[in-house]
């Protein structure tokens, strides 16, 4: 298959991803979600949800590396 | 030095020099359980969050107002209490007995805002919010209170750590399990505060 075409078949399969959940209301809660402020709250904590566990991993990553590298101290460092 | 040794047809290295430990093996573990209580504790507060956005009213109507000032003074004396226990551990690695008055004093502030939580709750109980009373009393009760439960075990925990300090047998690393503990506490309330409480 040639390079336009597959560019079709994923611009076409990214809006059906982008506009299929506006049109089928496909959540069971999603119906409460037609006025602005429970929307808001929901892409607020959908927001928190995903992303909270992320940076807390991502900063328990980091401290650990950064806690090795004062083990290894100056002298097993690479120059 | 490290020395091979064969065993059960696997190559094993065992490393005959001192190993250090890059994180205590608590310390790390008390880590993980605060990164899943955040978790839990950011659940609850998106669940309020949207309930209170879907409501027609809020707060719900007959229901009394949540003591805004009186729990301002009870967090910041939390957050105190946090502060202090900073000092003590910085007057821990200085010197180790002395450390004894601020762990005490961290202590004692942290006591303050579990009483006073609990003489809020008769108050708002005797003026009519219950677990039962509306949206409003159960997310109340379910989020301040499962916050308080862990406010009284990390006082405990703290508590183990002052005697072993006053025994003299305190690890760094003890020190440091309770101090995470204390500090999921301390930093989690302002969350719930601005919340639970203002909204």
């Amino acid at each position: 298959m040639s390079a336009r075409p597959k560019l079709w078949i994923a611009a076409g399969v990214a809006s059906l991803v982008v506009w299929s959940p506006r049109l089928a209301w496909g959540c069971a809660v999603c119906s409460a979600g037609r006025d602005d402020e429970t929307r808001q709250a929901f892409i607020v904590t959908t927001g928190l949800l995903s992303f909270l566990p992320l940076a807390m991993i991502a900063g328990l990553v980091w401290w650990v590396r950064r806690r090795a590298r004062e083990l290894d101290g100056p002298a097993t460092r690479p120059r | 030095m490290t020395v091979a040794v064969k065993g059960a047809g696997r190559l094993r290295v065992a490393a005959e020099s001192q190993r250090s430990q890059i994180v205590p093996s608590a310390v790390m573990g008390m880590l993980i359980f605060v990164i899943t209580e955040m978790m839990f504790f950011a659940g609850l507060v998106s669940a309020f969050m949207i309930v209170r956005a879907s409501a027609m009213v809020w707060p719900p109507p007959n229901q009394p107002r949540l003591p805004l000032e009186e729990t301002a003074v009870n967090t910041a004396a939390l957050l105190l209490s946090g502060l202090v226990l900073f000092f003590a551990r910085r007057t821990f690695q200085r010197d180790r007995q002395r450390a004894t008055m601020p762990l005490m004093i961290s202590m004692l502030l942290g006591a303050f805002f579990v009483v006073f939580q609990g003489f809020e709750w008769v108050g708002l109980i005797r003026e009519g919010l219950t677990l039962t009373s509306s949206t409003l009393g159960s997310f109340f009760y379910l989020i301040v209170g499962i916050h308080a439960l862990h406010a009284v075990v990390a006082l405990g925990v703290l508590a183990y750590a002052w005697l072993r300090l006053q025994r003299g047998w305190l690890t760094s690393s003890q020190l440091a399990v309770a101090e995470i503990f204390w500090y999921l506490v301390v930093g989690v309330w302002p969350v719930l505060y601005l919340t639970v409480y203002m909204a």
